[in-house]
């Protein structure tokens, strides 16, 4: 998918992606191609910076974890992630509502 | 190009603290040595990170992101140690002054009135750096002017108290007006140290244009 059109929406899928466990930046980022069929196959030099951006925001939180063969930054939700991500979902599926009354499904 | 060449081109660009630096280089690592144990190659795991200074661009833009912001609290605390070293300069503290026909020298007067109007314009620079919602720019701008007139009111101030020890018997002499004038001085420059890291982040973010 193209880069532009998640513009905006990274954030979003990166709370998204660690809304039930905790994980680490090459994990989230197979995370994110696995469940999309790998429409979302986003690149690491975008994705890091934006993990390290929620966490200076206080969205999210790390820690080195050394359970690995090497050590490696868990990434986990702060409540003030899960509740910037409950906003950030109501106002996609809004505007996801929007869009789609407008573009429907096309024709058959 | 190789995982142990881009680590060492990273680590070249990345205009942060050090211990961002080690972060991200042992992040990018690990990241890199997992996909190449997946099943990629070094240089296609390489390639999806991005050249190393557009990397090191998007991790200095949060970094100076980051550094603002905290520059600007600190710049607050900076504040209040000014706020004290300066506030048992006037009367305030003292005992009552003995000047003529109870009228103050009109030489103290004009620089205690402007030691007070530089911390006041200080103070509302460095408030609006860190309270109002800004870019990093502004608030770096904000930053670096109260910073500028922080240091001219300790200099104009460190001058007052002297001259004022000179003329009021009792009043706080060398001895505490030097380490005071010093030691606020020497906070200006760790808070302008620190807002030039986050100066020079930001013109790395800026000069390189990110994919």
């Amino acid at each position: 998918m193209h880069g532009q059109a998640l513009k905006g929406h990274l954030d979003l899928l990166l709370l998204a992606t660690l809304e039930h466990e905790p994980a680490h930046g090459y994990a989230v980022i197979d995370a994110l191609s696995f469940r999309t069929d790998g429409e979302l196959d986003l690149p690491e030099g975008t994705v890091y910076p934006a993990l390290h951006r929620l966490e200076s925001a206080g969205l999210l939180s790390s820690s080195w974890s050394d359970s690995a063969p090497r050590r490696r930054r868990v990434y986990r939700l702060t409540r003030k992630g899960r509740a910037a991500l409950r906003r950030e979902r109501q106002t996609w599926q809004a505007f996801s509502r929007a869009i789609t009354a407008v573009v429907g499904p096309g024709p058959a | 190009v190789t995982i142990a060449r881009y680590l060492r081109e990273l680590h070249a660009a990345l205009v942060v603290d050090p211990w961002t630096r080690r972060r991200v280089l042992a992040e990018t690592e690990d990241h890199l040595r997992s996909a190449v144990e997946a099943g990629a190659s070094e240089s296609e795991a390489v390639a999806r990170f991005g050249s190393p200074s557009a990397l090191a661009a998007r991790f200095a833009e949060v970094y100076a992101a980051r550094v603002t912001r905290g520059t600007a609290w600190l710049l607050l605390g900076l504040l209040v140690v000014a706020f004290m070293t300066l506030y048992p300069i006037p009367e305030n503290t003292l005992p009552p002054a003995p000047w003529p026909e109870d009228s103050p020298p009109g030489h103290l007067m004009w620089k205690r009135d402007l030691a007070v109007v530089l911390f006041a314009v200080a103070a509302v620079l460095g408030i609006a750096a860190a309270l109002l919602r800004q870019s990093v720019r502004t608030s770096l701008a904000l930053t670096g002017g109260a910073l500028v007139v922080l240091a001219a009111t300790t200099l104009e101030g460190a001058v007052l108290a002297w001259q004022w020890h000179e003329a009021v018997p009792g009043a706080p002499g060398p001895r505490w007006i030097v380490p005071a004038a010093v030691a606020q001085a020497a906070l200006i420059a760790c808070v302008a140290g620190i807002a030039a890291s986050a100066f020079r982040a930001r013109l790395a973010a800026t000069n390189e244009e990110a994919p």
